[in-house]
């Protein structure tokens, strides 16, 4: 189920009701629901792979429990080891094995051998990438004895499939989403309200932002050798708002949906694009998968403790692994590796950490020197996102050309450039400007208006949901699923 | 949560009686400088006796006043690039709801993929938003963008899009502004030259039955009938193109043609043909060539005895 559709707006007054109406006295009841809601809503796009998440949850509760129950340092590494099997088993049959076939065939003919081996029809479950390392996230925890394995399954169950955050995030770690689970949630309407609000501001952001920089950005690319490089590079911009609409937009409606029903999830998105250096960058983009690969993997290979070569190294491995969970495609491992190479000066110069607070805390407008570096970081990752959109790196390749020519100095034009462009730019101008606003917010929405009165305060959301209406009719998949 | 779930409620009313304020929003969008000879058609203003359906193939393969001259009834070509047998079976079902019945339906045919999915050929729903207010053209939209039918039936916002609110296009009358050769026999065949032109003679000989799209099979069927229920003499005819007829196709198409239905394929024999000069492109014919291939049709339709006059 989409968020972005009318079976999801009637799915949610529903389970919303029988929530804190009916299984409202006992939080046993209350997990089951989750637990039903999520298997309906994601089996909803496909059934058949309910079993996969089920089996997930089975594997690492057993897991959980069993580590519980012995001291032994070998058994428990072997159980960790398990459930980390069972869990990159999956992920690497359903989005890598393709890849790794095409790419061990295309290695051997190199040296000349020919090997006859067929690619297979797979079909990548939806939101895999996300739930599997939620749940590894409570194995590790439980095997560092950071996490007391839980033996209520429901509730497990219920933290595994999460259906807010169950198909692209934000990746909860088991120690701050388990919890809430074993605890009596009681409604709070200033939270259910902020709720609604952050819902209807994701809404917005994939909605009007995200599908419609996706049509120029989808035209650009997918013609890209009929347009010259400004062209280029404003379907590259586009794209830039496309993902970031799309991704921050799911995380929004996430969020504000569990909020309702009164569980607090991780901020995912803290306003990136205001960023003032790419290390600024990723810690305010995907949060929950930065922090991920920060603790279960950057730490655990020795971070940024030892000399020079290790940091390098480590720097590497974390940003070419985060591009590799991506996509089983070469575009991304080299956006991960491009991301390096814009990373590694900064930590090599001990300036990885100079920008911690909120750009221009509280001004109106940021100084020159802070708009200089927040529009050349943005311009940075503008050409990161290439190597990200593009099908294959002849085309990135060809993009970069492009844009690095002549052309690029000439008015952006082509096949299906229209007037209709500029209702899109304003659009954006319009959400960079609240979303500058309330940089130092959890969400773009989060107080906004609040002192005004309420004919005022509605007019606005009234507003933001005639914009929504208007420009719903180019309904596209969150890119976020295909990862 | 009480005074959450009334806060609610209020909202949502308020909302309803917001969005019923755009009635009037969309009534007037057809105003605004729609397709013109969809408001023909839904005006009631297309009482045409021959009618040219299809898509650029027939908007540049066919010489629709050399049609009207020469068979002596009022044509029309209500071709439309780009568009595919969903969209011409939604036109035909329109034209027999608001205008007079024609006699006679020119369909022509995409080969190959009037049946299969093609990224050119579309249902052109962009062009109906400023129509919405047509209850046909609200249904239709349901059905392609696959909204839900409840939802349209409730909210008047549903359905429409950024084109109804272009209110500096308000007052164009879609009718009054049509020149008189759009108005007299619809759209024309034009000569260009287009770019990189490929010009490699293709033969294709396959035909992938597996590959066809239940919907277009299903609206392909609807048009037959629909001509068959109203007893209009429906002809097919796959124009000249610079590339060989594929007989798999055609064998495909003669076992769903139903038998009052003709079906005309350009004489290949033709050495005309062979000139790139009378072709746009390797698909479309220029008007030159839609001259010589409409005097060919016209003789077809003579020599047939069919209901012409």
């Amino acid at each position: 189920m989409l968020f972005n559709t009318i079976d999801f707006a009637l799915f949610l007054p529903i389970v919303f009701l029988f929530y804190w109406f009916v299984t409202n006295k006992h939080l046993q009841l209350q997990n089951l629901l989750v637990v039903v809601a999520s298997y309906v809503f994601y089996g909803w796009w496909d059934w058949r792979f309910l079993s996969l998440i089920l089996f997930s949850t089975l594997v690492d509760y057993f897991v959980g429990i069993q580590l519980s129950k012995t001291d032994k340092k070998a058994q428990r590494k072997m159980l960790l080891w398990l459930s980390i099997a069972v869990n990159l088993g999956f992920l690497g049959f359903f989005k890598y094995y393709n890849f790794f076939l095409e790419n061990f065939i295309a290695a051997f003919s190199f040296f000349g051998y020919a090997i006859n081996a067929n690619s297979l029809n797979i079909i990548l479950p939806v939101g895999i990438s996300f739930y599997t390392f939620q749940t590894m996230s409570y194995t590790i925890d439980v095997y560092k004895k950071k996490l007391e394995p839980t033996k209520d399954f429901i509730a497990f169950a219920a933290f595994v499939s999460f259906f807010p955050q169950l198909v692209a995030g934000p990746i909860e770690r088991a120690t701050q989403l388990l919890p809430q689970f074993y605890q009596k949630r009681s409604f709070d309407y200033t939270k259910a309200v902020d709720g609604m609000r952050q819902i209807l501001w994701g809404l917005f952001k994939k909605i009007v932002i995200a599908d419609n920089c996706a049509e120029y950005a989808n035209l650009i690319f997918n013609n890209h050798l009929d347009y010259g490089g400004s062209t280029l590079f404003l379907g590259a911009l586009f794209f830039t708002f496309q993902i970031y609409g799309d991704f921050s937009g799911y995380s929004d409606i996430a969020i504000g949906t569990a909020r309702l029903f009164g569980f607090n999830l991780m901020q995912n998105f803290a306003f990136p694009y205001f960023s003032r250096d790419i290390a600024e960058f990723w810690r305010r983009w995907h949060i929950s998968l930065s922090t991920w690969f920060r603790d279960y993997l950057y730490i655990p290979l020795g971070g940024s403790k030892g000399g020079t070569a290790m940091k390098i190294k480590n720097t590497f491995i974390i940003f070419l692994v985060s591009g590799f969970w991506h996509g089983a495609n070469w575009t991304f491992i080299i956006w991960g590796a491009l991301n390096a190479l814009y990373f590694l000066p900064l930590m090599l110069f001990n300036k990885n950490r100079h920008h911690i607070d909120v750009v221009a805390k509280g001004k109106l407008l940021p100084n020159l020197k802070e708009l200089i570096l927040i529009l050349s970081t943005f311009i940075f990752t503008i050409f990161a996102w290439i190597f990200f959109r593009a099908e294959n790196v002849s085309q990135a390749v060809d993009f970069f050309t492009k844009i690095f020519s002549s052309s690029f100095l000439s008015f952006p034009k082509g096949k299906g450039i229209s007037s209709d462009m500029y209702y899109i730019i304003s659009l954006v101008v319009f959400f960079m400007l609240i979303e500058w606003n309330n940089r130092a917010k959890q969400h773009a929405l989060e107080n906004i208006l609040v002192n005004w009165k309420r004919p005022l305060r509605w007019g606005f959301y009234l507003l933001l949901i005639f914009i929504i209406t208007l420009f719903a009719n180019n309904e596209q998949p969150f890119i976020y699923f295909n990862f | 949560m009480k005074s959450f779930l009334v806060k609610i409620v209020i909202f949502l009313a308020l909302l309803f009686l917001l969005d019923k304020c755009f009635i009037p929003v969309r009534a007037l969008s057809s105003n605004m400088g729609g397709d013109k000879k969809l408001a023909l058609l839904l005006e009631g203003k297309l009482n045409k006796e021959l009618i040219v359906v299809g898509s650029s193939r027939a908007r540049e393969g066919i010489a629709t006043w050399m049609l009207q001259d020469s068979l002596h009834l009022s044509a029309y070509n209500l071709a439309y690039g780009g568009s595919e047998i969903e969209f011409q079976d939604f036109l035909l079902r329109t034209l027999l709801l608001h205008n007079k019945k024609p006699s006679t339906i020119v369909k022509v045919i995409d080969e190959d993929f009037e049946l299969i999915p093609s990224e050119q050929n579309q249902f052109l729903s962009d062009r109906l938003y400023l129509f919405l207010k047509y209850p046909e053209v609200r249904t239709e939209m349901v059905k392609q963008k696959n909204k839900n039918p409840y939802f349209a039936k409730l909210s008047v916002l549903y359905l429409m899009n950024k084109k109804n609110f272009k209110f500096w296009n308000l007052n164009q009358n879609n009718t009054k502004k049509i020149n008189d050769t759009l108005m007299q026999f619809g759209t024309l065949p034009e000569s260009y030259k287009k770019k990189d032109r490929d010009w490699s003679y293709d033969t294709i000989n396959q035909y992938d039955l597996s590959n066809e799209l239940p919907n277009k099979v299903a609206a392909f069927e609807n048009f037959q009938n629909l001509c068959v229920q109203h007893n209009i003499q429906l002809i097919y005819v796959i124009p000249p193109s610079y590339y060989n007829v594929n007989p798999a196709f055609v064998n495909r198409l003669k076992k769903i043609l139903y038998s009052s239905s003709l079906l005309y394929i350009y004489d290949s024999s033709n050495p005309a043909y062979a000139d790139k000069n009378i072709f746009n492109d390797k698909v479309h014919l220029n008007k030159n060539g839609a001259e010589i291939f409409t005097k060919e049709l016209i003789n077809f339709i003579k020599n047939k005895e069919t209901n012409l006059k």
